[in-house]
């Protein structure tokens, strides 16, 4: 019984002692049933906010949403469903197991609170199988207090799944936990998720997290969406400047300056330190667009470390880094710090720098947004 | 740099030993008293210097038909359990609502019941014991449990928030998205986790009650509403001679209980004291 | 029109719940301690005496009393009383809980013995004392013998300024033990390391005293003294049993003078010196907060 979930033009304000705040704009969203659904975002840009409008933790100001077919929050109409009456089940950051239930009892509550109550057979015979699927059998007596951060990770997303939920909302489920059992529960959430079928609103700040399990991401900041598709199609076509650089690791680099011609006429962007030489095709385009300023993006791996005067900017790498399979490539400019990856350890001192020219973001330097 | 003289250590010591010895005096005195002239037939035993001990004065006060000690303790506990339990209930709703729930006020409500707490009783009992007679309700043990409801309330619902503050937002919002009503949600998770501080408020607020003076004096009027402090204030003996052996083998039985209580569940006085002050 | 309607009902859903979850509170609150207290406020305005017909007055309740000379009396020495038994709690409550935030063997049963005083009905310690000041049969007279610093007994409760003192001694004793939990709370929310730090930078005691704890435990002192003495100004049962206002009307408290005008059935008045004290308090309780500069705290 996969749902989805609908969200039109909501807003959200808070109203608080020091006056009204608002953390959201215009929020529209359609979550297909079985997706699994990321929302991306810094702290602070309103994922959790979000996520709780769906729960029904919070309610939005404006707009509706609507899960499967019924309509659980509508302002404008005056419904408001309880969270308690949504069937969603939800995932914290902070686990927020019951600290005076057993693990088994905190599994069980979701069912204990369905009206009519299930027989007690039933129940147990759930949580039992919730338990086997999260291989966390042997812990159903303990308390919570007594588990480790996986395991109580565990127990939660037993407690989310026991009920058969339309919708899993997950905020955050993994940041608590260290790097190496954060790898490993992704790939188990992942394959959990495909096996049960469940739509899933996957809240995270983390942009690896959101590119490996997301089917599709949104891409929220300042209460606004900056960008939907796919993992892979915002991370090749990011449509601002705040996608491209929270996008990706390292971020992509940008350069702001004014196109010019130089003396040999080649379009150039004229930047503080010094001319990028543009392919032939784009400075065409930009100059026949009558752009005066913009910005230049290129991400780590499309810039090749050639000898000075070969690429298309000259500048001097400053720390080369060893990352294992790879090299990180440091150059401190007078616009900011540009990283170049490279396969071939590169020297440090005056070097050149060669863009891959079919991967060469163009942002309008007022709107930031991208251009083409 | 250090002077020479006695080593802070050993000067700490002393001190401590000192004061340890002051506060034992200091606290523990005047209650030995009060049994040692309660065990004793007469209260002049210093000054004669034959002492003679005896239960004499329990017994007595137990079993006299006039002094109505059973009386005013039953009433004390009737009026001081009644009042604990509806104090306690309503202060915890109210507290629940007051940390978790959105709605205008929730900062102004805490306050303006705090400043409520800061009457004076006397600016209180007089209008009630007008009202009160009108409605024929002096002399009841109703006469009491409403007001001291209301007195102690504020006390009470100030450690609840202290409490439930303690308790992670999150459980209350994990229990509503699993589909427990807000009913539920406070008496699944609240409650249960919140237990040692709604404890508190119940142990104090029963010890204020059990100890109030002023409206029992004023709004009960016989040994069929009054209760222990008002009892044991109006004692007086028969001949205009104060029955001191009687009268503090009384105060020792009104006080051994509250005492008990006290030391038993001194932790959660200690703490209920504290979050109901401190976070004030 | 009806969209306003539904509007407002989505928005007041979670407001009108938490009103249902206040309501016994606030109406137990506002029945029985706001409307009693407004009622005496206003009857306060009126001739309320049972055998002549009730009769607004205006401030005249208010003029008599201030023109009162047991009125006077009892307002300066409720304050006075106050004052002194404040500062004596304060400054024992302190030493107390220094020694109780000190590690020692027997720390845990001396904080339990601490509370003791605190358990024993207000009544019945007004009796203790009462019987430890006895003229005949007290163990004060008998220590004062006993020592030979008096040739004979002397009767503590029978001149104005020793029953102050009395008075003054059982209040301290009932209610020290509430301050030290309270500033013993403070202390232990000192961190260790400020004092290691101070020790390393060469404090001594006495300077660590001053310089660290004292500051430190500042503002829970604050608040400990505002309950006490809005507790104080408005004490009664002590009092009463202890020295029935007397020698000779001499220790009258604010409270017990309403009480007495009560008694006699003169209501305005009683009420007029009700609403003086609760007028008191509230100043009190201002001043407290003004200078503590603590509003931010308190805000918090
Ligand atoms: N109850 C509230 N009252 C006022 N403002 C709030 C409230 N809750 C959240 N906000 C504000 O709304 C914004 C979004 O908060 P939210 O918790 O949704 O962020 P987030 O994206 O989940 O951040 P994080 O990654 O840190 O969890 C923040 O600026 C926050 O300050
Ligand atoms: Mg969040």
């Amino acid at each position: 019984m996969a749902c989805s979930v609908e969200l039109k033009n909501v807003d959200k304000s808070f109203f608080t002692l020091r006056g009204r705040v608002d953390v959201m704009r215009g929020i529209s969203l359609h979550i297909e049933p079985r997706e699994l659904f990321v929302l991306l975002g810094p702290s602070g840009c309103g994922k959790s906010t979000l996520l709780n409008m769906i729960a029904g933790l919070e309610k939005p100001t404006a707009g509706s949403i609507t899960i499967g077919d019924a309509v659980v929050a509508d302002p404008g109409r005056g419904v408001f469903i309880d969270p308690f009456r949504r069937n969603v089940a939800m995932v914290f950051q902070s686990y927020a197991l019951y600290p005076h239930m057993t693990v088994r009892a905190n599994i069980a509550f979701p069912l204990t609170n369905l009206k009519p109550r299930p027989p007690a057979g039933d129940i147990g015979r759930k949580v039992r199988e919730a338990a086997r699927l999260l291989r966390i059998e042997e812990l159903l007596d303990r308390k919570p207090a007594e588990l480790s951060g996986g395991q109580r990770q565990r127990v939660a997303i037993g407690r989310a799944v026991v009920r058969e939920p339309k919708v899993f909302l997950m905020d955050e489920p993994l940041s608590n936990l260290d790097a190496q059992l954060r790898t490993e529960m992704r790939a188990q959430l992942k394959e959990l998720q495909r096996r049960l079928g469940i739509t899933t609103v996957y809240v995270t700040h983390d942009q690896m997290e959101a590119m490996t399990l997301g089917d599709r991401i949104a891409v929220l900041n300042e209460g606004v969406i900056q960008q939907l598709g796919t993992p892979a199609g915002v991370y090749a076509h990011p449509s601002n400047v705040f996608v491209a650089r929270f996008v990706g690791s390292p971020p992509m680099n940008l350069f702001e300056g004014a196109v010019k011609r130089d003396e040999n006429t080649r379009v150039v962007l004229r930047t503080a330190d010094g001319d990028i030489l543009l392919p032939e095709r784009l400075g065409a385009d930009l100059v026949a667009q009558g752009k005066e300023r913009c910005i230049l993006g290129i991400r780590p791996e499309h810039i090749e470390p050639v000898a000075a005067g070969q690429g298309n900017f000259d500048s001097r790498i400053s720390v080369v880094e060893n990352v294992g399979s790879e090299y990180l490539a440091s150059l401190f400019l007078k616009s900011g710090h540009i990283v170049v990856r490279a396969q071939h350890e590169p020297q440090p001192g005056p070097a050149g720098l060669r863009f891959a020219s079919d991967r060469l973001h163009v942002f309008d330097a007022g709107a930031r947004s991208s251009v083409e | 740099m250090a002077r020479p003289g006695i080593p802070e250590e050993t000067c700490k010591r002393i001190l401590i030993a000192a004061g340890a010895a002051l506060l034992l005096v200091f606290a523990l005195s005047p209650f030995f008293w009060m049994l040692w002239v309660s065990l004793t037939s007469r209260p002049d035993f210093l000054f004669t210097k034959t002492v003679e001990y005896t239960l004499a004065n329990y017994t007595n006060v137990l079993t006299s038909p006039t002094l109505h000690f059973t009386d005013y303790f039953r009433n004390s506990l009737i009026v001081a359990s009644v009042t604990a339990v509806a104090v306690t209930l309503i202060a915890s709703v109210a507290g629940y609502a007051v940390s978790r729930m959105r709605f205008p006020g929730r900062v102004a409500i805490p306050l303006f019941v705090l400043a409520m707490s800061m009457f004076p009783p006397i600016s209180i009992v007089g209008y009630l014991y007008q009202w009160f007679s009108s409605l024929g309700l002096v002399n009841t043990h109703a006469a009491l449990i409403f007001p001291y409801s209301a007195l102690t309330v504020s006390l009470a619902l100030w450690i609840n928030m202290s409490y439930f503050a303690q308790i992670p937002v999150d459980l209350d919002r994990a229990a509503l998205v699993d589909g427990a009503s807000r009913m539920a949600v406070l008496f699944k998770i609240v409650f249960p986790l919140a237990l040692p501080g709604i404890f508190s408020a119940f142990l104090l607020v029963f010890i204020a009650c059990f100890n109030e003076f002023l409206f029992a004096l004023m709004l009960t009027i016989d040994p069929f509403a009054q209760t222990l402090p008002v009892g044991i204030a109006l004692f007086e003996g028969l001949h205009g001679e104060v029955p001191w052996g009687n009268l503090m083998a009384a105060s020792a039985m009104a006080t051994l209980p509250l005492v008990a209580l006290t030391l038993i569940f001194q932790k959660y006085i200690v703490q209920g004291l504290m979050g109901g002050a401190v976070k004030g | 029109m009806r969209n306003k309607i539904a509007q407002a009902r989505y928005e007041r859903k979670e407001t009108r719940d938490a009103y249902l979850f206040l309501l016994p509170l606030l109406a137990l609150v506002i029945v029985f301690v706001l409307f009693p207290v407004l009622a005496t406020s206003l009857n306060s305005l009126f001739r309320d005496v049972t055998y002549l017909a009730r009769k607004f007055v205006g401030l005249s309740n208010y003029a008599s009393l201030a023109a009162d000379f047991d009125f006077q009396r009892a307002a300066r020495f409720t304050c006075l009383f106050t004052a002194a038994a404040v500062f004596f709690e304060a400054v024992l409550g302190l030493v107390f809980a220094l020694l109780l935030n000190e590690s020692f063997r027997g720390r845990g049963l001396l904080r339990t013995v601490v509370l003791i005083p605190w358990a024993i009905p207000t009544i019945v310690s007004a009796k203790i004392w009462k019987l430890i000041f006895d003229y005949t049969y007290g163990v004060l007279n008998f220590i004062v013998l006993a020592l030979g610093l008096s040739s004979e007994k002397i009767n503590w409760l029978g001149s104005s300024i020793s029953a102050f003192w009395s008075l003054v001694a059982a209040e301290v004793w009932k209610t020290t033990p509430f301050m030290v939990l309270i500033l013993l709370a403070g202390l232990q929310a000192i961190p260790r390391e400020v004092y290691q730090q101070a020790q390393i930078d060469g404090a001594r005691m006495g300077r660590r005293l001053w310089r660290i704890t004292l500051p430190l435990v500042w503002p829970v002192l604050t608040i400990a003294l505002i309950f006490r003495t809005i507790d104080s100004l408005r004490i009664f049962d002590l009092v009463y049993v202890l020295t029935g206002g007397g020698p000779g009307g001499s220790t009258k408290t604010l409270s017990m003078l309403g009480f007495e005008y009560y008694s006699n059935d003169s209501f305005g008045r009683g009420s007029a010196v009700s609403v003086i004290t609760f007028l008191l308090v509230f100043a009190v309780t201002i001043a407290y907060i003004k200078l503590g500069r603590f509003e931010r705290s308190l805000k918090k």
